[in-house]
């Protein structure tokens, strides 16, 4: 009598079991990721730079449009876009589609520039992930790459990465002042609040500028 | 036999119990974003093409070289230098810490005029652009966490179905003593 009991729950446990694999593996939103990834074939190794001494800080370079970011540890590799302000003076915020674009805000330092430049992508579209879903698994000491439209290469080293409430957002922090060139990436964290239809935090990547970087023409 | 019988109902009571939880954590709890199986790894890249494809010739009228009263401060988190959040540069002259926006100008946001038909030239903006926007970036569009977790259902549902097995042995060894 116990055995049968034992194997009528058994049944169900491996009935559940099953079903939530059916679930996961044959959901309806995992049907946007193969187009989302088809999108983006690498145009250049996603790899660190070697010799690029994470303790120091570089002279700032000269100003160029930032046009991608790479973040090799994480295979981040988005195209840059201008950000500037909305009506009610927030930062502007890149598009959905293509969801693995970026932004860099117009209104601050370039990256690479004396100062803090910001970098802005979305953690997710409505319907799957985007440019920086992974970033709060950035460490520090890991590569952030800027490249810009004169052919060089910011090459950022992250400092610490920081999760905090959007209600308290430190604006000081990101976008004020700085004596060096650092940068900062921010993407939305936590919770997710349907009513608000917003995430209830931020996390925000700050690093500073190790080296520039020239290719060879 | 009766101990069985006992120790079968207080199981299915309990199996239920864990069942209600469980189902109430997965559709009252928050959505959280999840990552790993959706997201684009290392085989995403840019779409446009890069910077070493373009032409575009460099802003040479910049210098980026250290200027007189420059003072570079050295990494975050060393000896030599500032957090990221205290590096705040003190100009010449003033050793207060400033207020995080004085120098930034609240005059509106200069707009360039250039002949039509030609796209304007870029150019960074200058220290009296500079704007410190209002708010946090909303960058989320929720994909991550529609679905919400599923593990509640599935403790749930499993705990449901063990209830109900534990239930059905209970009742029938009830009749059984009978």
């Amino acid at each position: 009598m116990l055995g049968g009991a034992v194997a009528v729950s058994m049944a169900g446990v491996l009935l559940i079991v099953l079903g939530v694999g059916g679930a996961l593996g044959g959901g309806g939103d995992t049907a946007t990721v193969p187009a989302a990834r088809q999108s983006s074939a690498p145009a250049a190794p996603l790899k660190e730079l070697a010799g690029i001494p994470a303790s120091k800080v570089a002279k700032p370079m000269r100003a160029a449009r930032p046009t991608a970011v790479y973040i090799p540890s994480i295979g981040v590799a988005a195209p840059l876009m201008e950000l500037g302000l909305d009506a009610k003076g927030a930062i502007q915020n890149p598009p959905f589609d293509p969801p693995n674009l970026a932004g860099w805000y117009r209104y601050g330092p370039v990256p690479g520039q004396r100062g803090a430049a910001v970098i802005t992508g979305h953690l997710d579209t409505r319907t799957g992930p985007a440019a920086f879903a992974r970033l709060k698994e950035v460490k520090r000491g890991a590569q952030v790459q800027v490249l810009r439209a004169d052919r060089s290469v910011a090459v950022f080293v992250v400092d610490k990465v920081e999760h905090t409430p959007k209600r308290s957002f430190p604006a000081r922090k990101v976008y004020g002042k700085l004596g060096y060139p650092g940068l900062r990436l921010v993407t939305c964290g936590g919770a997710f609040d349907r009513q608000a239809h917003s995430y209830e935090d931020n996390t925000i990547v700050y690093a500073h500028l190790a080296a520039p970087y020239y290719p060879e023409r | 036999m009766a101990r069985a019988r006992r120790l079968a109902a207080a199981g299915a009571a309990t199996a239920f119990a864990v069942a209600g939880v469980s189902l109430a954590v997965g559709l009252a709890g928050p959505a959280w974003a999840g990552t790993d199986p959706q997201v684009p790894g290392t085989d995403s890249a840019c779409l446009v093409h890069l910077p070493l494809l373009c032409d575009e010739p460099s802003d040479d009228s910049w210098s980026g070289d250290a200027e007189p009263g420059d003072s570079w401060s050295g990494v975050p988190g060393h000896s030599e230098a500032p957090e990221p959040d205290d590096s705040w540069s003190n100009p010449p002259g003033h050793p207060e810490v400033p207020e995080p926006n004085e120098s930034w100008s609240n005059a509106p946001v200069p707009t360039d005029s250039w002949p039509a038909g030609e796209q304007p030239p870029w150019r960074p903006a200058g220290e009296d652009e500079h704007r410190v926007p209002k708010g946090h970036p909303e960058t989320g569009g929720g994909g991550l966490a529609a679905g919400g977790p599923v593990w509640p259902f599935a403790v749930g549902g499993a705990a449901l179905l063990t209830g109900a097995g534990l239930t059905g042995f209970a009742v029938r060894r009830r009749k059984d003593a009978g």
